[in-house]
């Protein structure tokens, strides 16, 4: 079960001229094309339609919607300038400022939220269903052979956890 | 449990992404238990939650996942998602129901001493024993002491009944911790 097949499963509602951006994207992606030679090939190709990487970026995100949450980070990597050091201007453990003269970031931490990711996999009628396999499948296995160890869920902690209320902020 | 909920499994470890191994990035990862089996660990279905950049390991480990946790509290709480197979909305509720990595990523993330510690192991409560004459200040957890000159609390470790942590034992260490009068101790 690949991406692709996730594309093809005929429900999607991807054109085909996204496609046609997409796939020379997903190549540079796999097989770690630098941006000049992409470029190089998209000069290449212009006639079959290839656009250049600026492009076919902000035609992924347009597609995508899905954008990192870039963070301050410290420039030996001590911290990232979230939680309680959101607003301080200067590493704690090794006295660095965050910000160059210019004001720009010296160092920066990208992280790719999980919940907009989560809304997209819940959204994918494959996904979905391949998720109802804890729900559905795993049950009836772990039914059939009793005592056996065959997935994480047939754990004794995770039975024993299973019969308590989750509390968030102890 | 809801059949919406999604359990989570949440592991980092760090890499060395040149050839010379000086350098180490370290990478924050998401599986999904709630797939087939065969399909928790195919690279199609990891979520990588973000990559801390080198070339140091990171001095407080707990500041790049703090928007991580601050997320997965939130999921805990339900988050309002559109369901494609039902076609509605629904409270989706995920929690991460399992933590893993090798001896330096736990130990990091545990704000334990990591496996050249006197007390290495993140499950048990074993004594690591250094070698009297060498400069070597290796340590060793062997079972049986029974040889070793130095006189020791514990004799021998029998397998099945490891001496292992737990949470109290665990939280009152990093009280000591905390109230130690200086860095080093």
């Amino acid at each position: 079960m690949t991406h692709q097949h996730f594309c093809d499963s005929g429900q999607s509602s991807i054109l085909d001229y996204d496609l046609d951006v997409l796939r020379p994207f997903a190549m540079k992606i796999r097989n770690n094309l630098t941006a000049s030679a992409f470029n190089e090939m998209a000069y290449n190709f212009s006639k079959a339609g290839m656009e250049n990487l600026a492009r076919t970026r902000s035609h992924v995100w347009f597609l995508s919607r899905f954008e990192p949450v870039v963070f301050v980070c410290c420039i030996n990597l001590c911290i990232c300038y979230t939680g309680k050091y959101a607003n301080l201007n200067e590493c704690p453990k090794c006295k660095t400022s965050c910000l160059d003269k210019s004001g720009q970031a010296r160092c920066t931490f990208s992280y790719m939220p999980l919940i907009p990711h989560l809304h997209v996999l819940m959204s994918n009628r494959t996904y979905t269903t391949c998720l109802q396999y804890h729900a559905n499948e795993h049950t009836k296995t772990s039914t059939r052979m009793p005592g056996m160890m065959t997935d994480i869920f047939d754990g004794l902690h995770y039975h024993l956890l299973l019969g308590e209320h989750v509390v968030v902020g102890d | 449990m809801d059949h919406h909920d999604i359990t989570l499994g949440f592991a980092t470890d760090g890499f060395a992404p040149f050839k010379k191994r000086k350098h180490t990035a370290w990478i924050l990862l998401i599986f999904n238990y709630n797939l087939p089996l065969d399909q928790h660990f195919q690279k199609d279905n990891i979520l990588c939650a973000g990559i801390i950049p080198g070339p140091k390991k990171p001095w407080d480990t707990d500041s790049f996942i703090y928007l991580l946790i601050q997320e997965l509290l939130e999921l805990a709480d339900g988050v309002s998602t559109y369901d494609a197979l039902s076609s509605s909305l629904f409270a989706l509720h995920a929690y991460v129901i399992t933590g893993f990595g090798d001896i330096p990523t736990v130990s990091m993330l545990m704000h334990m001493k990591g496996h050249n510690g006197s007390c290495p192991c993140r499950m048990c409560e074993i004594q690591g024993i250094g070698i009297l004459d060498l400069q070597n200040r290796t340590l060793y957890m062997p079972l049986s002491r029974r040889d070793h000159p130095k006189p020791m609390d514990v004799i021998e470790y029998h397998l099945a009944r490891l001496p292992l942590h737990s949470h109290d034992s665990f939280m009152a260490q990093a009280k000591s911790v905390l109230s130690a009068p200086t860095e080093i101790q």
